[in-house]
């Protein structure tokens, strides 16, 4: 066996251990004490919104004009996963980090990176669907290429997006104008404001065009927004976010290359 | 002068809505001002122990930011400028007085820090602009040594310098620039009588301990200190003070409770050249309860109320005690989340059995968030005062009136006739009532 084979060989084993880990990962159950430290690191950092069983009824909860997630149900919109599915530990531990924009869920860069993974194993233990084992394994959205950036890039966007009626809900001109505006509701029964796409501040997860690919790939669980990863091709899912990219206003049309 | 002050007012708006919003923390941590505040200045349970925590995200344990860290200045600024349109009644002589006027032309400065795992400080500096003549007073300096236990609890901390304690439920008005009756600066403007209020809730020079423990709405907050000051600009040599609170949290699922009590001691030297064969000293007491709950219902209707008894035993340097309760009881309503929020609380100082003086407020109103930080206030403010009803309100061959009770600023030396000249001043019943609208800004 020469050795090039050999490299093939361990490459695919390498390859095989560490996927194979990262699905055990997502289905193992943490040490008790990681469970006990990150419910610690909860109530003092998180249940003042989130409630201190995770219902998302804290004692601030009803001051805020975006209500904490219920964690309880395990029901997610910043995810990488395919729609219907669990968020996997990276998704919770990114969520805890950067935050959600524009709502009063901050950063909490301030907890190490040892306290945000004890939170994220404990918040999995509030919601019984992180105990199904019919949940794994989770389907997570593949790595694309960004196609090359042009300026037809935003013409084929803007077809895209109204073909698949997104102005019905964001309006011709992206700031949240459209018809059915005043009949969106979340899965709990509580109004949605459709985001003004024109204004950088309502981007909660995206920080780049390839944030609102996958938005567009996975859709958002629990709010109005639908998957479209199986009604629009990957490469129009790219233009669509190239436009919807540009409509930010004040901002200059950056190229996913460059983020 | 106005036109600077216009000039200042309109670049501060267009600031602050070319900048979207949100002060300092807000900004750090790219959240919204309400993750901290009710509605601000009034900060809820997180901002409490955000506040607590060494101004950290509640739990950090390690890896704490240093000023280089922040990634911005750490500074911030709000500004209140209003219309106030007052109607004063003389209710014995029913006479009517009416004026307008524009109020809260300055700032107030802050500047506020994490300096690594432990330490923090915080200050304040208030820049009056009064005509030609601006003022510019600290209220408040001092360092934090938070997470004393390491543990990222917040159970023990220290703090240092010019500060406030933290009664419980020393509730802010949401009108912008209303003082309210109980903790404000002038609890009796309109009279001649000089009595003492419930000035402990002033910044002082003082240390403490306090803390959090454990949890964040079942906690038991809790603070011991000593002060060597009753009032900003007291003389740090002759007053001794100590305080203490507790207030605990309670909550069942969507119902929450705290109550509270404080008790503040303190004994002051008053030393008036000319006047020492008089007593030179007022031990004087403050001591109170306190409630607050949420509607278990929606939470939007928070209800909170307190308690205060406060007793000198020489108020005036003559040797005279006094004794003054005061209450209040308020309410606060969230109508929608984040933009617009009513409230009403009513206010009670009575010194009548030693003084023939009470006093009520009523405030009420609405406040409105064009944005995070660009608040809209209006309201009216109900002020009703009475004294010396019923008895002059002299005793002993002097007055009430010329002496400032109770602890002594260094400058408030008498400046009127000596005592045996004085004469009794007369009662009192005047009735004010204010309506008000306002910006406040920060940014």
């Amino acid at each position: 066996m020469n050795r090039s084979v050999w490299l093939c060989f361990w490459s695919f084993a390498i390859v095989s251990i560490f996927g194979f880990a990262s699905a055990w990962d997502e289905l193992s159950a943490p040490r008790p004490e990681v469970v006990a430290h990150g419910k610690s690191v909860y109530h003092a950092s998180c249940s003042a919104c989130h409630g201190k069983s995770g219902k998302g009824n804290g004692i601030i909860a009803a001051n805020l004009a975006v209500k904490p997630r219920d964690l309880t149900r395990g029901v997610y919109e910043n995810r990488s996963t395919m729609s219907g599915q669990l968020p996997t530990k990276g998704d919770l531990f990114k969520t805890i980090s950067e935050g959600i924009h524009s709502t009063s869920m901050p950063q909490f860069r301030g907890l190490s990176s040892e306290d945000r993974e004890a939170v994220v194993e404990y918040i999995r233990t509030l919601s019984p669907r992180f105990a199904d084992a019919d949940e794994f394994p989770l389907d997570i959205l593949a790595d694309s290429k960004a196609p090359e950036s042009t300026p037809n890039t935003l013409a084929l966007g803007r077809n895209v997006y109204v073909t698949m009626k997104c102005a019905d809900c964001h309006g011709a001109t992206g700031k949240g104008e459209g018809e059915v505006v005043k009949q969106q509701f979340d899965e709990l029964g509580e109004p949605v404001e459709t985001p003004d796409l024109t204004d950088p501040i309502n981007y909660e997860f995206s920080r780049s065009p390839r944030d609102l690919y996958r938005i567009f790939s996975t859709g958002l669980d629990g709010s109005p927004m639908p998957s479209y990863f199986a009604t629009i091709s990957e490469t129009d899912r790219w233009y669509l976010a190239y436009y919807v990219w540009s409509l930010r206003q004040g901002m200059s049309y950056v190229s996913d290359s460059s983020q | 002068m106005i036109r600077t002050h216009l000039f200042l007012l309109l670049t501060l708006i267009l600031a602050v809505d070319e900048a979207y919003s949100l002060p300092l923390f807000a900004r750090k941590y790219n959240t919204t001002c309400f993750t901290c505040h009710i509605a601000p200045p009034l900060l809820n349970d997180f901002g409490e122990r955000f506040r607590s925590n060494g101004f950290e995200i509640p739990g950090a344990r390690t890896e704490r930011t240093t000023l280089e860290d922040n990634g911005i200045l750490p500074l911030a600024l709000i500004t209140q400028p209003m219309v106030a349109h007052e109607q004063q009644k003389d209710n014995l002589y029913s006479r009517v007085q009416r004026t307008t006027l524009v109020k809260g032309l300055g700032v107030e400065l802050f500047s506020i820090a994490p300096l690594g795992k432990h330490f923090s400080y915080f200050s304040e500096i208030e820049v009056a602009l009064n005509g030609e003549e601006s003022e510019v007073e600290l209220n408040m300096l001092y360092a934090q040594y938070t997470d004393v236990l390491n543990t990222g609890s917040g159970a023990l901390n220290f703090r240092l310098g010019k500060m406030h304690f933290l009664q419980p439920l020393t509730h802010t008005s949401f009108l912008a620039n209303t003082d309210p009756l109980i903790y404000g600066d002038h609890p009796f403007p309109a009279t001649t009588t000089t009595l003492n209020d419930l000035h402990f809730a002033h910044s002082m020079f003082s240390v403490a301990a306090y803390g959090i423990l454990p949890g964040i709405h079942e906690g038991l907050q809790w603070e011991l200190g000593y002060t060597t000051g009753a009032k900003n600009t007291v003389d740090l040599r002759n007053a001794r003070g100590l305080f203490g609170s507790v207030n605990q949290g309670f909550a069942i699922d969507q119902f929450h409770l705290e109550a509270g009590a404080f008790f503040f001691g303190a004994k002051q030297r008053i030393t008036i050249d000319g006047y020492s064969r008089y007593p030179k000293t007022n031990n004087h007491y403050r001591t109170g309860v306190a409630l607050k709950l949420f509607d278990p219902w929606i939470n939007r209707f928070h209800l909170y109320g307190q308690y205060v008894l406060g007793r000198d035993d020489n108020i005036d340097y003559w040797g005279e005690d006094r004794k003054v309760t005061g209450s209040f009881a308020g309410v606060d309503a969230i109508v929608l989340p984040e933009k617009l929020y009513a409230f009403a609380r009513y206010d009670l100082l009575d010194a009548g059995d030693t003084l023939k003086e009470s006093a009520t407020q009523i405030d009420c109103g609405l406040r409105y968030h064009l944005l995070s930080n660009l608040v809209l206030t209006g309201g009216v403010t109900i002020h009703s005062l009475k004294s010396g009803k019923g008895s002059a309100s002299t005793s002993g061959g002097h007055s009430h009136s010329i002496i400032p009770a109770g602890p002594l600023d260094a400058d408030d030396e008498p400046s009127g006739p000596s005592p045996a000249t004085v004469s009794a001043s007369g009662p009192v019943d005047l009735t004010t009532t204010t309506f008000k609208i306002g910006l406040m800004i920060g940014y």
